[in-house]
This record gives structure tokens, sequence and C-alpha cells, in this order.
């Protein structure tokens, strides 16, 4: 406690003894009061001026409610999707085998890419999901595999490591 | 009997030729244990290595014998009747007790014949040459085991009598023979069109459901932001054939509301596409008298790209109830049924495409369609999303004007100087606002993601806690 606090503090204190001491002359309670009095305001002025105020946090980048104010950047292209490049490579392989390749949703409710291609083939293709996404499911016959869109470009193996 | 000779030569140099065998063979210098594996190569306690290989650069090797076993399976392989399974093998590290066991297994005897048997008394190499007289699909296994030490075995060039026949793709199973009815290269089972020939897959754009196109019709004035001057939902199946080219497509338009007193129409176009490739368009409802020109193919003449006019006047199909203004926008205003419009167009007609070549479901790109509203039935008065290009028919007069800041030298288009846009393309069905109230104070989130670049909140029109104010959505 600061010594100017503990000062008040200690007036008020004193004043409580005084005011509740019926034995004390009144003009003693007179210059209790007068000194409590003065103690309350410089609690006062202590707490409002020696502490730093708590101001509220400015959003740097604040959501205007016109949305003829909005700050739009040259590069936002508007679009609720998202378009990604799938590169598949193809493994060298003793029989001609070719299979439907599906982009799915995790779930696999959405198909977002269907290709018959053939195993030992190198291919690039592209899907189109909505922005939201974070993976998708890439199946290959029985062959399946959860890869990661937060890039614009996926690849994918039939090894498994 | 010189001649005899010679005619017995020539007779066993052509029997020879006449039962020439495929022969499956392997010497595991092409990649690493997962490659085999993708191959179906079974590798159990083993591994492909290029530690002191048998031949080549690698080998397999197993860990080391203490008490474990080291198997290594083949792939099914489709046996020819005769010839030899050759290999070499030998323990690395040789000491303790090993041995090594092949078998050959069918799907009726999955745990094998025993076809050799050896106990290893050194670390030398060994080449084996097994004489195999089975026919049908088979694999081989190797057993390598042994106790104490740290011996492990090898295995390398392996030559199996026979061609490769299992299907990695499928669980590693033997190759089947899957029916194809109509015979174009695609199995029945993966086939959404086993019986004809000239089609295979169905491909739907959005994934499921509907997406929501939303536009403004002052342009080239500023709106409300309301996004429901016209409200269009659709969703496009595409067929393609085995060689993933687009048989036909199917565009449904569902005509949702209309906020505006104006009269307007809508269509699309598809970029990259000649319009001589497409053969016929049907389901458009166009009237004579609204002075649009198609060609026989039903697409709009003067195009340099395949162009759809779907409606020429929203409210010829969707109403206004009690004669008022604006459909479907207005809380307390009598709601009106929407109308669906449905667009065939024909790329392809028993196989052969349009007199501009077939166009692949990937040149097709049907996310990036480029749809557009006919502002107040003005055919040079084309409204598109953002940064997308106005068709042959846009009258460029309006472009720069108002609070229009086009620019067609830095690809800019549809947008305000400020960077707003006259429409959106929203993946799902999109809730609209209510009439004249902006999309930011009906979804909480909006600016967010306009503001954040789309980094924030991309999903800011989904029915998410805390994303939308519902008193102000329709």
């Amino acid at each position: 406690m600061v010594p100017s606090t503990y000062w008040a503090f200690e007036q008020a204190v004193l004043f409580s003894y005084i005011c509740f001491n019926n034995q004390i002359s009144k003009i003693m309670k007179k210059k209790a009061i007068a000194a409590v009095t003065i103690a309350i305001f410089s609690l006062f002025l202590i707490f409002t001026s020696g502490c730093k105020k708590n101001l509220p946090i400015t959003d740097p980048n604040p959501v205007p409610e016109n949305p003829l104010e909005l700050t739009v950047s040259n590069s936002f292209d508007w679009k609720t999707t998202r378009e990604i490049g799938l590169e598949v490579t193809g493994i060298t392989i003793p029989a001609n085998i070719k299979n439907t390749l599906q982009v799915k949703s995790t779930d696999e409710v959405k198909v977002f890419l269907k290709n018959q291609i053939f195993m030992n083939q190198d291919y690039s293709l592209k899907f189109t999901i909505p922005a939201y996404e974070t993976e998708v499911l890439i199946t290959y016959g029985s062959i399946r595999q959860t890869l990661d869109v937060t890039t614009d470009v996926i690849y994918f193996s039939y090894l498994s490591e | 009997m010189k001649y005899l000779l010679t005619t017995i030569s020539s007779f066993i140099l052509l029997l020879s030729a006449t039962t020439a065998f495929s022969q499956y063979e392997v010497d595991f210098n092409d990649g690493s244990t997962s490659y085999y594996e993708a191959l179906c190569w079974d590798i159990d306690e083993a591994s492909v290595s290029t530690s002191q290989p048998i031949e080549g650069n690698r080998s397999i090797r197993t860990s080391k014998l203490d008490d474990d076993i080291g198997i290594i399976i083949s792939p099914w392989v489709s046996l020819s009747g005769s010839g030899n399974l050759t290999f070499k093998h030998r323990i690395y590290n040789y000491n303790g007790s090993r041995n090594l066991k092949v078998y050959i297994i069918s799907e009726a005897n999955p745990s094998g014949e025993l076809l050799f048997d050896y106990d290893y008394s050194n670390g030398t190499t060994k080449t084996e040459s097994i004489a195999i007289t089975q026919s049908g699909v088979y694999k081989f296994k190797w057993r390598f085991s042994g106790s104490g030490g740290n011996s492990r075995g090898q295995l390398d060039l392996v030559s199996i009598p026979g061609t490769y026949a299992s299907d990695p793709s499928n669980d590693c199973d033997p190759i089947a023979a899957n029916p194809d009815t109509d015979g174009d290269g695609v199995p029945d089972t993966e086939d959404d069109y086993p019986t004809d020939q000239y089609r295979a897959y169905n491909n739907f754009y959005p994934a499921s459901g509907q997406s929501t196109l939303a536009f403004e019709d002052l342009w080239p004035s500023a709106g409300d932001y309301d996004l429901n001057d016209v409200v269009v939902g659709y969703s496009f199946k595409i067929v393609t054939n085995a060689s993933d080219n687009v048989v036909d497509m199917i565009g449904t338009f569902v005509l949702r509301a209309s906020g505006a007193g104006l009269h307007n129409g809508f269509g699309f176009q598809l970029p990259n596409v000649d319009p001589t490739s497409v053969i016929s368009t049907t389901g458009y409802q166009i009237l004579p008298s609204s002075g649009y020109t198609l060609g026989s193919n039903g697409l709009e003449t003067g195009q340099t790209f395949a162009t759809i006019i779907v409606f020429d006047d929203f409210f010829r199909f969707v109403v206004p109830a009690g004669g008022g203004t604006g459909v479907n926008t207005t809380a307390g205003q009598t709601p009106v049924p929407y109308d669906t419009i449905t667009v065939t167009m024909a790329f392809m007609n028993n196989g052969t495409p349009g007199a501009g070549g077939a166009v692949s479901i990937t040149t097709l790109n049907i996310s990036e369609f480029n749809p557009f509203i006919i502002a107040r039935m003005e055919r040079g008065r084309e409204i598109h999303l953002p940064d997308y290009e106005p068709t042959n028919k846009a009258d460029p007069q309006y472009f720069g004007i108002e609070d229009d800041d086009s620019n067609p030298s830095i690809d800019k288009y549809y947008k305000t100087a400020g960077n707003l846009p006259w429409a959106l393309n929203i993946y799902e069905e999109f809730d609209y606002p209510l009439e004249e109230v902006s999309v930011t104070s009906a979804y909480l989130k909006f600016g967010d993601w306009v503001q954040s670049n789309g980094a924030q909140f991309p999903n800011w029109y989904q029915n998410n806690p805390g994303y939308r104010n519902a008193s102000k959505i329709y």
C-alpha cells in the first residue's frame, strides 16, 4: 500500500473510532469528519490518476455496417470456391490397370472429380471445392488416401509412403 | 541321316517357338519397399534393401532371423503350366540355424503347397530352378526362419513362368474379368450407363444440391446490396464417355426471387467451348419477340464462345402476386412458387462430336461457367460476376460510367472503384436478405470474409451460430 493510501486508510479508521466513541467532543468529531472527507477525496484522486486506464481494444479493421464502406483488396476474387490442381504419379506396372479415380468430401457425400485413368500414367487434373474444405478423400478402386487441400496443388501417389 | 537330323532340329526349334511362354521377372532394383508393395508384393519382416545386395543395387532382405521369420509373397501370377521358378537366395551374416521354405499358393489353398525346403550351412549365394507344372492363377511365398545371431535372409532375381495377374487397384485381388456389357472400356460396376457405349459417367456441379447466383441489377449504378434483384439456383449434370469427353450437359435453373421492378433475362457462356462443338440446345425459354438471334444449335449467334440464353424475362415465369413489383423478397408478401427451367445441350451424337470437335470435361471446366443477367431486357446491358468477361454482345458504353470501374486492359470487370461486385456465385443454396437489407446486415461474417481477402469465414453463408441475423433474411 503506497504511503498516501495508507494515510487515507489511517484516517478512516480514526474517524470510525471517533464517531462511535461518545466520549469524544463535538469539535473533535467535526475535525475527524473533515479529515476523512479529505482522505476519501485523496483516495479518489489516487485511483483515478494513478492507474492506467483500461481502454477498449480497438479493432484495427472494423467491419462497417454499410457494404459500400467495405475495404476490398484488388486481388479479392469474391469466390466461395477454390480450384485445386491434382498431380497423379503413375507407377510402372506389368499390366494395363485402369480404374476410376474419384475426389470426394471426406464424408463421401460430394464427388468433386471422377475420371477413369491408367495406373501407369501421370495425370494433371483439376477440381473445384467449396472454399471452406480442408481435406478431400481420393479413391482409386480400393486405394484410399485423405489429403490436405490447404494448398492449391496436391499430389497423389499409389505408393503408401 | 543328315537330312533326318536337320529335320529333327528344325522341328525342335519350331516347337520351342510355338511353346514360348512369358516370364514375370523382378530384380528389385526399380524402387523401394513401398513401390513393390504397390505392385502387390507382400513383404513382411523384410524390406527392399541396398545393403549388400545379391545382384544389382537392391535385394529383399529380412529382419534379423532371431526367433523371427521373414516372409515375402509375390503378386498373383497366371501360370502357363510349364517352365521354371528361378531365384537367388542366401543368408547374410550367416550363423546359427537358418531355413528357407517356398510355397505355391492358390485361392483354393491359401496356406500353400510346399515346393522347396532348404537348410543353410553357409552364407554363399544359391540359385534355384524349380519346375512348375501348375496352370492358373497362383502366388509364391518365401519363408525365411531361424534362431539366434543376427543373420538375415536375402532374395533376388525372381523369375516366375507366367504373366502378372494382380490388380493393385482392387485390394491386389487377381485381375478380374469385369463385365463390360456395352464394350466401352468401363466395367459395368463403374459405368453409370452400362448398356450405352456412348456414355459412361455422370458428373455433377455443384457436387451436391444447388449453388446460387445473386445479382444486383442497377449496374452500372451501385445498388443496395441486398443481393436479391435476381436470385437463381443452379446445378449441372455433365454426362461423359469413357474418354472423359462431354456427351450431354443438363443445366437446371431455379428462378427463386427478384426484388427488382426491372425485367431481367439470364444466360451463361461456356468459356473455351467453340459454339460449333454444341450439336443442339433445348429447354431455353425465349419468346421470338425478345430479339435474341439463335443458331440452328440453339446457341446465341455472333459469340466467340458457346452462349446460352436461358430465359428472357424473369417475371414471365415467376409472377409477382397481386400485381406488385418484386417477388419473394419482401416480408409479409405472398410467396410465389419457384419456377424451374431445364436446358439440355448435346455435344456428341452416337459418338460423333459437333463440328468444332469433342470437348473434354477438363476443357468444359464447368465451375468457371460465365453466368450473367441481361438487365431491363436490354441485350447490351449484361451484368456478370466480378472480373468475368462480357460476351460479344455487351455494350461497352456502360463500362467505366457511374459506379462501374471496369477496365478491360487490366481484366477488371463489373466492379466498383472500391472493388465491390454486382453479383455473387455462392457454392450452396443461399438464403438471401430481405428487400433493401444489405448483405452485411443479414450475414454477420460477410464483412470479415471480404476484408480478410477470403481467409476468414469462407463459409459465411452457412447457417452457423452467430453467422446470421435471421430476422433480416427472407
